[in-house]
Formats: structure tokens, C-alpha cells, sequence
């Protein structure tokens, strides 16, 4: 750098040195100046000016009634670059106007008064690096007296603490930040400190979660404020704060006293240690979340569930008896019909045989007396075996279907011989299953066999039996393939029907022809379907009409094979 | 065996008439006492009031039932020789096996034809 040498250095000995600033005060052509050349400058002026340029220190130093400006190499960096350095010798006004507003009054004040100013932190926005920037100073106006003792100068000492307080203003924000996050957060949150769990953090939704508000909260221990959650709550805390592992409660329980009355509900809630910066665990935070209509709607559907579980076992139960009552009634009311028709047919026949004789009218009637009642006792013994078919466990044992046909062509051979009929079966099987039923079941499909004869065609009904393999097990879904089944074919060379009515001829009172050319009541196939349904088994048609009829019966060789199962 | 003394126990006064009627048509030269209550005739036989060779019975009583009167006969050693009939409404096998186990001899229907039951008196009473 290129400086002048000063005139006269005898004048500069007070501003030797000084750096770069002291450089530009020697060399500053002071004659323009309101304050004259150095030579004229008063000792107050030089002494000042001395220490500024000497201080490592940011100073500032405003001289006369215009405020000279001069200032050091510390204060230096704070103009930054393209801003009001050199400001060197120029008036106050003219280098802070944008301050001024500011600057101004306090200047005057320290003149007039001679009273010093301080300010900590203050932003003052000016010009530098091309542009105006907030800066903040802490700063000291002081007042500085001339040689006759008149306040005419103000020594500035300050110092830049934008940096601080930008850093520091983040922290605020940051803080702030954190608190709106604790504050407006819609979980409760809490951090407790130390062993008596001081409260240091809370929020309104944590407050709203025990009824209590954040002041009554904050600053005091936790369970001297709601003491009603220390029995469950103290052991938990203890333990996060020990060991410094997270816990984490999902639906839990709780309730606190507001103002003596009960307030319960459901928590989520995370327990996790709270570390201070150093690292060690001071304390603990907790988060929580209300899911108590989450979990009240829960319980109230399983609550649901169960009643509807309940009512149905109830409503089975219901069905169970009322099925029992109805077979029941079933079995009294056709068990009680019979004895009036008995009577009926009974003196109806001891009437005639009284009349000794009597016209064709008086027959007629009383022959249609005598049929209906034989009808209706039919019918009535009939619906009355129906309800009897037991499915008692008890009535099982072994049977040989050999023998069972053995009996019904002996019980059917007046029939057979006045039908020039033949009934042919092999080896039939021994079957576990109620004896009674088994002589109804054959009995009443050999009597349909000789009943639905072709006129003038001789009966041929043949009964057989193979037991029914792995393959064919599974064409029938009905059949429990972990079971041994035997196949009967009861087959005729009757009458025969449409295959179209082979699922219906098996419900009850379904009858395919008239009463006039079938005698019958219609439940005798109804009684072998629930004959089969008692033993777990399945009976079926096929047929073509006019070609005879073949009963298929599906039959479990063991009942123990549905031990499992409710039935018989 | 001939039977002269047969007792009928049944309530049933149209049972009664139908069973003498039947029992005429038989013809045969036996003497037949009547009683609608197994109670009273229970106490008449114990008081010697009564003697009977054989008894029909019918199941279904009031105040006794044939089942109780058949289990009280058997249990007297000079009565439980006295053959007894049961003539029920019921057709049920498992009654008709429980009385026969209680010791009766026969267990018939109450049949719906005359003739049938003529038939059977006919063969009970040779």
C-alpha cells in the first residue's frame, strides 16, 4: 500500500501505528474538515483518538459539533465491503443516514447529558456488502470531554453480536418449534425428570387424557398430582428409567379421579427413557394415545359376537326341543286318534253283524264306514311309526341283513305266494345299526316291491349288496370317506317310475298314483330316507318308467364311525 | 287249560262292551268279571273278594297303570301264577317287550277288526 508520509510527525506520535486505520488517519487531508489539521487538534482529541486506534477492540469515535467519524481496525470488518468504508472524517449524519433516526437523538442525548448509553443485542439494520443487513450490537455510547471540559465527543466501544444472536434466535425458534410440536401434538405427551418424576414437559392433550391442566401439572412431582395412577404406573416408570428400555403398552387400561368421580378408558402408550446431554437417562417421556372408543367398539362387537354366539346356542337348544315336542305330539296325538277310529271301525262291524240283514245301500255305507276308518288307523299307525324312529345310540347292534330278509319273506309269504312272486338275494352283510329299523326299512321296500307290479308279469325282486370302494366312496359327497359303506340294491320289475320323481317319492305323503289303484299312505319311503339319515347313511332311485325300480342304500358297516357325531 | 273265572281290567267302558261281545261270540262257558280301576281289583284279589284264572289287562290307567298291577301280581308267590293278558291301544314294541319282561304272557293290540279279537279269544281260551 502506498501511503503519504505524514508533514509533520511530531503531530502523529499519539496515532503511530495502528494499522491500516492508523495508516488513513496520518494521511487524511484533516484541513477540509471541520476539525482542522491534526496540529490544531485538542489533547482530549489525540488521547481519545489514541486509545481507538490502539485498541484491539471494535471503537468508534464521533468528534465536534458534526460528529466526525473515526474509528479502528477492529470496527473495521464490521462496514463489510461495498458499504460506507472509508468513512473516515466524514460527518455522522453522512455516514449513518439510515440510522440516523436512531442514532441521532442518542448521540445528542450523551452530548447534552454527558450521561453514557448501553445496549445489549440491539439490532441495527445498515448498509454493507451492498445491501441493508440486520446487524445486532451490543454497545456503549460514552461521553468524551474536550480540554475545557465540555462534552464533545462519543466514544463507541461495541461489538458485533449478530452471530449470537441469530444462533440464538434459532434455538429459540427451534425450541418454540418443539414446543408448538409438544403443544399441538394430539398425544398426550410428558416428560418426567428424576426419581420423583417431576413434571418438566406437558401438553394440553396429556392434561385433557388425567383431567388435570397443564399448571396444576407442570413443575410438581407426577404422583403427587394424580396419585390414583401410582399403584399401576410407579413400577413401569421405574423400570424405563433404570434400565433405559423403551416399553411399549398397547390397549391398556387406566382411570383417574377428576374431582372424586371415576374416568376410565384405553391407552397406547410408549414409555422411552429421556437422556440429557450427557447421554445418561434422567428421566422418562411418555406418549400416549386415547384408543378408548377404538377399544370400546371392539369390545362391543366381541360383546356382540358373543351374545349372538349365546342366542344361537339358545335358539338350537330351542329348535332341539321343539323338534322333541313336535315328535312328541306327533307320537300322543296319532297314538290317541287311534283308539276312536279302532272304535269306530270295531262297532261298525258289530253293527252289521246286529243287522244281520241288510239292502246294497245300507252295505255300501257301511262298507265306505269301514274302509275309511281302516284308512285313517293306517295312516294314523303309519305317522306313528314315523315319529317312533328312534335315534338312540342304545338300539345299535350287530344285525344280519341275511336274517332280516329271512323274516319279512316269512312275515310277506301269503302275499308272495298269491303274487307268484320271487324274491332272490345272496350273502348279505352283517351291519352295525337298530334292528327294528333295519325289518322296516327292507320290509317296507320289499312290500313296494310287490305292490308297484306290472298286471299279469310275475314280481322278480332280487336284493344285493358289495361293499363300496375307495373310488366309488367318492361319487357320493354326502358319505364320510373315512368309513366302510356297504351298497344294497333292492331291484323290481314293477311298474317302475319317471326319474324326474326319484328325489320326491322319499317326502313324506308324496304319492305318485292314486289311492284307487296303490293302497299306501306315503311314508313308507319317507321312513327309510330318515331310517338312513338315523344310521349316517343315504338312500336313492333310479328307474325308468315302466321298467322296474332298483332302491340303492348306502349303508355304514359301523355306527362307531360317527361316534363323534350327535346322531344315533 | 280251562279257564272259568276271567277278570277284565279296563277302563275303557266302549273296550269293556267290545270285549264281551266278543267274548259271547265265543261261546265258551266262562264267567267274566269286569273292573274299570287295577287299584280296586289289586285289593279285591288281596282280600280274597275276587278269583280269577286269567286276567286281560289294559295298559294305559289312571291311578295304576297295567305296568304297576303286573309288577304287584308277580311280586305274591300264590298270585303270580295267574296268566295275565295285556290289551292296549299301544303298539309299541318296546312296551310290548318292557310287560313281557314284567311277566306277561301275551301282549296284543287292541285289534280294529272284531273278528280279530274274537279270533284271539278263541285261541287264548282253547
Amino acid at each position: 500500500m502506498d501511503f503519504r508520509r505524514p508533514k509533520d510527525n511530531q503531530f502523529f506520535h499519539f496515532i503511530q501505528g495502528g494499522g491500516e486505520m492508523g495508516a488513513l488517519t496520518r494521511s487524511f487531508d484533516w484541513s477540509q474538515t471541520p476539525i482542522g489539521p491534526p496540529e490544531q487538534w485538542q489533547q482530549s482529541l489525540r488521547t481519545t483518538l489514541g486509545i481507538v486506534l490502539h485498541s484491539a477492540f471494535p471503537m468508534f469515535l464521533f468528534w465536534g459539533d458534526d460528529l466526525i467519524c473515526f474509528y479502528n481496525d477492529a470496527f473495521r470488518p464490521s462496514l463489510g465491503a461495498e458499504g460506507k468504508h472509508p468513512a473516515l472524517g466524514k460527518k455522522g449524519e453522512e455516514v449513518w443516514p439510515e440510522i440516523w433516526d436512531f442514532i441521532g437523538p442518542l448521540l445528542s442525548k450523551v452530548m447534552t447529558s454527558g450521561e453514557p448509553v448501553w445496549f445489549e443485542d440491539q439490532l441495527v439494520p445498515f448498509f454493507r456488502n451492498g445491501r441493508i443487513e440486520d446487524i445486532y450490537w451490543t454497545f456503549s455510547y460514552s461521553p468524551v470531554h474536550d480540554d475545557s471540559g465540555k462534552v464533545n465527543g462519543v466514544f463507541v466501544t461495541c461489538t458485533e453480536t449478530t452471530q449470537k444472536v441469530m444462533i440464538f434466535n434459532r434455538l429459540q425458534e427451534s425450541q418454540r418449534r418443539f414446543q408448538n410440536l409438544v403443544t399441538d401434538a394430539t398425544v398426550g405427551i410428558i416428560v418426567l425428570i428424576g426419581k420423583d418424576m417431576v413434571v418438566e414437559i406437558v401438553n394440553d392433550a396429556y392434561g385433557q387424557l388425567v383431567g388435570r391442566s397443564r399448571e396444576e401439572l407442570l413443575g410438581n412431582p407426577l404422583f403427587s398430582v394424580i396419585p390414583e395412577t401410582e399403584p399401576h404406573f410407579r413400577n413401569v416408570l421405574d423400570g424405563v428409567r433404570t434400565s433405559g428400555e423403551p416399553i411399549f403398552f398397547s390397549e391398556h387400561p387406566y382411570f383417574v379421579l377428576v374431582d372424586g368421580e371415576r374416568k376410565e378408558g384405553f391407552l397406547n402408550l410408549v414409555y422411552q427413557p429421556y437422556r440429557g446431554d450427557d447421554g445418561n437417562v434422567h428421566g422418562v417421556m411418555i406418549l400416549c394415545q386415547d384408543v378408548t372408543p377404538q377399544v370400546v367398539a371392539k369390545l362391543k362387537m366381541e360383546e356382540i359376537v358373543a351374545e349372538r354366539t349365546r342366542e344361537l346356542a339358545t335358539a338350537n337348544r330351542h329348535l332341539q326341543r321343539s323338534n322333541a315336542e313336535l315328535a312328541q305330539f306327533a307320537y300322543i296325538a296319532s297314538h290317541d286318534l287311534q283308539e276312536p277310529v279302532r272304535k269306530v271301525a270295531t262297532f261298525t262291524q258289530m253293527l252289521e253283524a246286529e243287522l244281520g240283514g241288510t239292502t246294497d245301500r245300507q252295505r255300501n255305507y257301511l262298507d265306505k264306514i269301514k274302509n275309511a276308518s281302516s284308512r285313517m288307523l293306517l295312516l294314523i299307525r303309519d305317522v306313528l311309526t314315523f315319529s317312533q324312529l328312534a335315534r338312540d345310540s342304545d338300539l345299535v347292534t350287530q344285525v344280519d341283513l341275511g336274517v332280516v330278509l329271512d323274516n319279512i319273506v316269512d312275515d310277506l309269504e301269503l302275499l308272495i305266494d298269491q303274487k307268484q312272486a320271487s324274491v332272490a338275494y345272496d350273502e348279505l352283510p352283517v351291519v352295525e345299526a337298530v334292528p327294528l329299523q333295519m325289518a322296516q326299512l327292507f320290509g317296507n321296500l320289499i312290500s313296494n316291491a310287490l305292490k308297484f307290479t306290472k298286471s299279469g308279469v310275475a314280481p322278480v325282486i332280487s336284493v344285493s349288496a358289495e361293499k363300496l370302494d375307495k373310488a366309488a366312496l367318492k361319487s357320493y359327497p354326502m358319505l364320510d370317506a373315512r368309513c366302510a359303506y356297504h351298497h344294497l340294491q333292492v331291484s323290481d320289475n314293477g311298474i317302475g317310475f319317471e326319474q324326474l320323481y326319484a328325489e320326491q317319492i322319499f317326502e313324506i305323503f308324496q304319492r305318485l298314483h292314486g289311492k284307487k289303484d296303490f293302497e299306501g299312505t306315503g311314508i313308507g319311503l319317507a321312513m327309510c330316507k330318515k331310517i338312513l339319515q338315523n344310521h349316517h347313511g343315504h338312500i336313492f332311485a333310479t328307474s325308468t318308467e315302466g321298467q322296474g325300480a332298483t332302491f340303492h342304500i348306502l349303508l355304514p358297516e359301523n355306527q362307531a364311525c360317527f361316534a363323534d357325531s350327535s346322531t344315533l | 287249560m280251562l279257564y272259568q273265572n276271567i277278570l277284565l281290567i279296563d277302563d275303557d267302558e266302549d273296550d269293556q262292551e267290545i270285549f264281551l261281545t266278543a267274548l259271547e261270540s265265543t261261546r265258551k262257558p266262562v264267567r267274566c268279571t269286569v273292573l274299570d280301576s287295577a287299584r280296586k281289583a289289586l285289593s279285591q284279589i288281596h282280600r280274597g273278594e275276587l278269583e280269577a284264572d286269567l286276567i286281560f289287562l289294559d295298559l294305559n290307567m289312571p291311578l295304576m297303570n297295567g305296568q304297576q298291577f303286573l309288577t304287584e301280581i308277580k311280586k305274591d308267590e300264590k298270585l303270580r301264577k295267574i296268566p295275565i293278558i295285556i290289551l292296549s291301544t299301544s303298539s309299541n314294541a318296546a312296551t310290548a317287550m318292557q310287560v313281557k319282561q314284567l311277566g306277561a304272557c301275551h301282549f296284543f293290540t287292541k285289534p280294529d277288526r272284531f273278528e280279530d279279537l274274537v279270533a284271539i279269544l278263541d285261541e287264548v281260551l282253547v
